[in-house]
């Protein structure tokens, strides 16, 4: 269909597919293994750590792929061509869902331990209730709130969640969410690259994008539950409905991040040289400063009404991140999260450098880890002032997390091209232009 | 083939050269040749945005995000300015405790500003850049030149352009691939406008600045002029009023009496059959304290927060207030239930009602509890042994509520007392009275004799011993 395209760039991954699993494998072992070694032999308060840290790798690691898997659908409900050249990277960085996922259920090793507590909704809320039997070590964590709220209270807001927020219902839901995203991403990269040999058929196509609007209902629904159940409910009392978006849209920024990330470095070892070029990074970069905007605005939508209300049990979610123990990482992330990021790329000039957004991209994703730092590891301590738990087990989780990663998005490269060569609307798409 | 017309000589100046392409590349060659031969002033008009014609042309990136950039920041400035002024520095307000300036909540607007100016920048910006409106191009007297929004492109060159000579720039274009070239001309109609037209335009703009004069000379007044109907059907309907007259009743009142034992339609929630008790009285309690303490106060003795921050507002000058009424007062012990119950819902004076907020049943327990504060904070019980005459008359002025409607100083809902000695007009707008003592004796025994023009009828008569009203009468002196 194609064939009057001048196609004779480099798209193929075979050479570099092996090389990719190899160095993310390496990085996974590494990393987990000295994660695990450091924060799971210590005691009580150090498994805890370790299990929160494990659980911002995760989400950090996840969002991207998500974020890739919603570049890809909505770029087929939306029939856009000007991605047409980085939706196979997009494709192939959403089938690390799988890999990544697998890894995030050890997030249900916790319920089994009952020295670590990270879903403490379960000690309130679970049959034996080993929260009354601990209720003596555990007295300080819980102290901060404790202190905001009647504990009985307490204890009577979470016993109404009980129908939603309970053990069995909560692993149902993680595999359902995993399950359907693993399916969405093998859908996807399944049908766009069968495109790639079906010759003038346009099948493959239609039917991505007859099932690609029903899709993005689902992965709204999954996406905001799974921040609701991974993130949102390690503060059992808190509640905001605007969460789900919040945690999308700095998903969505990530993947966009990773994509001028990835293209740069296939460009570097000599692929897709032709078929990516300062368009498409422009691009990449007007999502970087709209999603970096609007990842801000969704978050002082939920700072405002908050501070406005002035409610306990909502406004203690600020008071933990205002002590002196996050203060400082919160003013991190209005300056250097959101304001600094919306100034260096409101320049068409920045966006068009490719260097320069290479440089953005990896700064705006490290910014996206502080993020999910910022929501995930305050409630390591419940707002009791602490020294910053941050440190070399983070870091270890973080490479062992972007190692699978990197595994999952290298495991399916090598099998097509990197390039959907057959797709009817790739013309279009190099002759992209931004006015 | 090129072909060379020359149309219509008897028009005006020569405006230029326009030439004729079929095909886009064919004119992004000729684009680059153009200026590539030095011309600066011309331009190329296709059917359809053509993709790199810019560059091509030498055109220079436009400037305009630069000045979007520096008009969003004034934009951004000016919200935080504007909100710090009005919230911190002219008219601070507490509300609900937040700081009287605050970044917090001052970055919505701060946001719309922002957008606001950086909008109307980019906008008319464009419109400045790019000329326009431009009312009139002569290549438009061009009929080939139609063809601009079909099928054809379109180079055109100017004679005001330095380097331009006709004969050359005919032969230029064609050697570039025109399929014509034709040279066009300025009308030559005087570009003045009419001269009659110009008198109708100076009588409009005079007439114009009438309604505007006419607005500003009735700006703050009052009439006594009728004012006019428009659609007299629609402001007088012909239909049944609550307080209107009728022949049709043998009484001859419009509203009609309930009968006996029934309920109007929509209005059974309001004759609710409650239980007084405990929890109904708790209920009374927790509605009263969300929806009325805030003015009458939790105890019902009418001091709530609203009403200290007003006075205080009302004492600087800012405002005017009338106080919430003191509901353990005997007037509100003496008053029926169904009296209070329909102050709740349709509101009295400036207190609004609360109909909309308050359900049926809620209503009647509030009255309840009201009940019961009245019953804890008995009033009126003032040991009046030992004081003078104007002690016990000020202890009246509160305590039979004359305090809700009068004060010593300005006109609330009815007149300032301090008016000893003063004529005034009284309601028929004709007869004067001087104030004096027999007057407001007369007045305090039956307000609606010699009522003042302009205040509403709204003073009942107030059942007083010859003792009260001259302690009343004499408190009233004392103030002048």
């Amino acid at each position: 269909m194609n064939s009057n395209l001048n196609l004779t760039g480099d798209y193929q991954a075979g050479d570099l597919a092996p090389r990719m699993k190899r160095f993310g494998l390496i990085l996974a072992v590494l990393g987990l293994g000295a994660g695990a070694a450091m924060g799971l032999t210590g005691d009580a308060d150090t498994k805890t750590h370790f299990w929160f840290a494990y659980l911002v790798a995760f989400c950090f690691a996840l969002s991207i792929g998500l974020g890739a898997l919603f570049f890809t659908i909505v770029g087929h409900v939306v029939n856009t061509h000007w991605n047409i050249s980085l939706r196979r990277i997009a494709e192939l960085t959403m089938s690390s869902l799988p890999v990544v996922c697998l890894f995030g259920l050890g997030m249900l090793l916790p319920f089994f331990d009952h020295d670590v507590e990270i879903w403490q909704w379960d000690s309130m809320t679970g049959a034996e209730s080993h929260a009354v039997e601990h209720a003596g070590e555990h007295g300080a964590e819980a102290q901060a709130l404790s202190d905001q709220l009647d504990h009985a209270e307490h204890q009577h807001i979470v016993s109404k969640k009980a129908a939603y927020l309970n053990r069995n219902g909560f692993i149902f839901r993680l595999l359902a969410y995993f399950l359907i995203w693993a399916w969405m991403a093998r859908f996807f990269l399944g049908k766009s690259a069968a495109q790639d040999t079906a010759g003038d058929s346009i099948d493959n196509v239609l039917s991505m994008k007859k099932v690609a609007a029903p899709m993005i209902l689902v992965f709204a629904l999954t996406a905001s539950f799974a921040s609701f159940d991974l993130i949102m409910s390690l503060d059992e009392t808190w509640f905001s409905t605007i969460f789900g978006v919040y945690f999308f849209a700095g998903s969505f920024l990530a993947a966009n991040c990773w994509l001028v990330i990835a293209s740069k470095w296939l460009q570097a070892q000599g692929k897709m040289t032709d078929v990516i070029n300062k368009e498409h990074y422009h691009d990449l970069g007007k999502w970087m400063f709209a999603f970096t905007f609007f990842w801000g605005y969704i978050a002082f939508s939920q700072f405002m009404l908050i501070w406005y209300a002035n409610i306990p049990e909502e406004t203690h979610f600020y008071m933990f991140r205002f002590n002196e123990t996050w203060q400082g990482w919160s003013n991190a992330l209005l300056f250097a999260g959101f304001l600094f990021p919306f100034v260096a790329l409101l320049s068409r000039h920045v966006k068009r450098s490719t260097n320069v957004l290479r440089v953005m991209a990896f700064y705006v994703l490290a910014m996206h880890y502080l993020d999910l730092y910022w929501l995930i590891m305050p409630n390591f301590h419940r707002g009791e002032v602490i020294d910053n738990p941050f440190g070399l087990v983070e870091i270890a989780l973080l490479v062992g997390f972007v190692g699978l990663f990197i595994f999952g998005v290298a495991r399916n490269a090598g099998k097509q091209s990197l390039l959907p060569v057959n797709d009817p609307l790739l013309g279009k798409c190099l002759g992209h232009k931004n006015l | 083939m090129t072909t060379m017309t020359h149309s219509n000589n008897e028009n005006g100046e020569l405006y230029g050269v326009v030439a004729e392409f079929d095909d886009v590349t064919t004119l992004c060659n000729a684009a680059e040749k153009v200026r590539a031969a030095g011309y600066t002033k011309w331009d190329c008009h296709t059917p359809f945005p053509v993709h790199g014609l810019d560059d091509l042309m030498g055109i220079r990136f436009t400037k305009l995000p630069w000045v979007v950039l520096i008009m969003g920041m004034t934009g951004c400035g000016l919200a935080i300015l504007m909100q710090w002024w009005m919230n911190a520095v002219d008219y601070p307000y507490d509300i609900s405790g937040k700081p009287r300036w605050s970044l917090s909540a001052n970055v919505p607007i701060i946001f719309e500003m922002t957008v606001l100016f950086s909008a109307f920048t980019a906008f008319f910006g464009m419109w400045i850049a790019n000329g326009l409106p431009l009312w009139y191009n002569p290549l438009f007297r061009s009929k080939r030149f139609a063809r601009v929004t079909d099928d054809k492109f379109f180079v055109a060159i100017e004679a005001t352009d330095g380097l331009f000579e006709s004969a050359k720039a005919h032969e230029f274009l064609s050697s570039l691939g025109a399929t014509a070239t034709e040279d066009v001309y300025h009308s030559n109609e005087s570009t003045k406008l009419p001269a009659n037209l110009r008198g109708k335009m100076v009588v409009l703009a005079c007439l114009a600045t009438v309604p505007l004069a006419m607005v500003y000379n009735s700006y703050g007044k009052t009439t006594t002029e009728t004012r006019v109907h428009l659609a007299p059907d629609m402001d007088k309907q012909d239909r049944f009023r609550a307080q209107g007259q009728t022949d049709l009743f043998a009484d001859g009142r419009m509203s009609r009496a309930q009968v006996e034992g029934t309920v109007a339609q929509g209005d059974l929630d309001d004759h609710s059959v409650n239980v007084v008790d405990a929890a109904f009285m708790a209920r009374g309690e927790e509605r009263f304290n969300i929806y009325c303490a805030a003015c009458h106060g939790f105890d019902g003795k009418g001091d709530g927060t609203v009403h200290r921050r007003a006075s205080e507002l009302s004492e600087a000058g800012h405002a005017q207030w009338v106080p919430p009424s003191d509901l353990t007062n005997e007037l509100y012990v003496d008053q029926d239930d169904a009296q209070l119950y329909s102050t709740i819902t349709d509101g009295m004076r400036t207190m609004p009602g609360y109909a909309g907020q308050i359900k049926e049943e809620d209503r009647w327990a509030i009255i309840a509890y009201v009940r019961a504060l009245q019953v804890a904070q008995p009033f009126g019980i003032v040991d009046t042994t030992g004081m003078t005459s104007e002690q016990r008359g000020e202890a009246l002025f509160t305590s039979k509520t004359c305090v809700a409607c009068h004060n010593f100083t300005s006109r609330l809902v009815g007149p300032p007392l301090n008016m000893m000695g003063q004529e005034v007009t009284l309601d028929d707008n004709a007869t004067k009275v001087v104030i004096d003592e027999a007057y407001l004796r007369e007045s305090i025994k039956d307000p609606m004799l010699k009522a003042q023009a302009t205040f509403p009828k709204a003073m009942p008569p107030l059942p007083l011993t010859d003792q009260e009203l001259t302690d009343l009468v004499n408190y009233i002196k004392s103030q002048n």
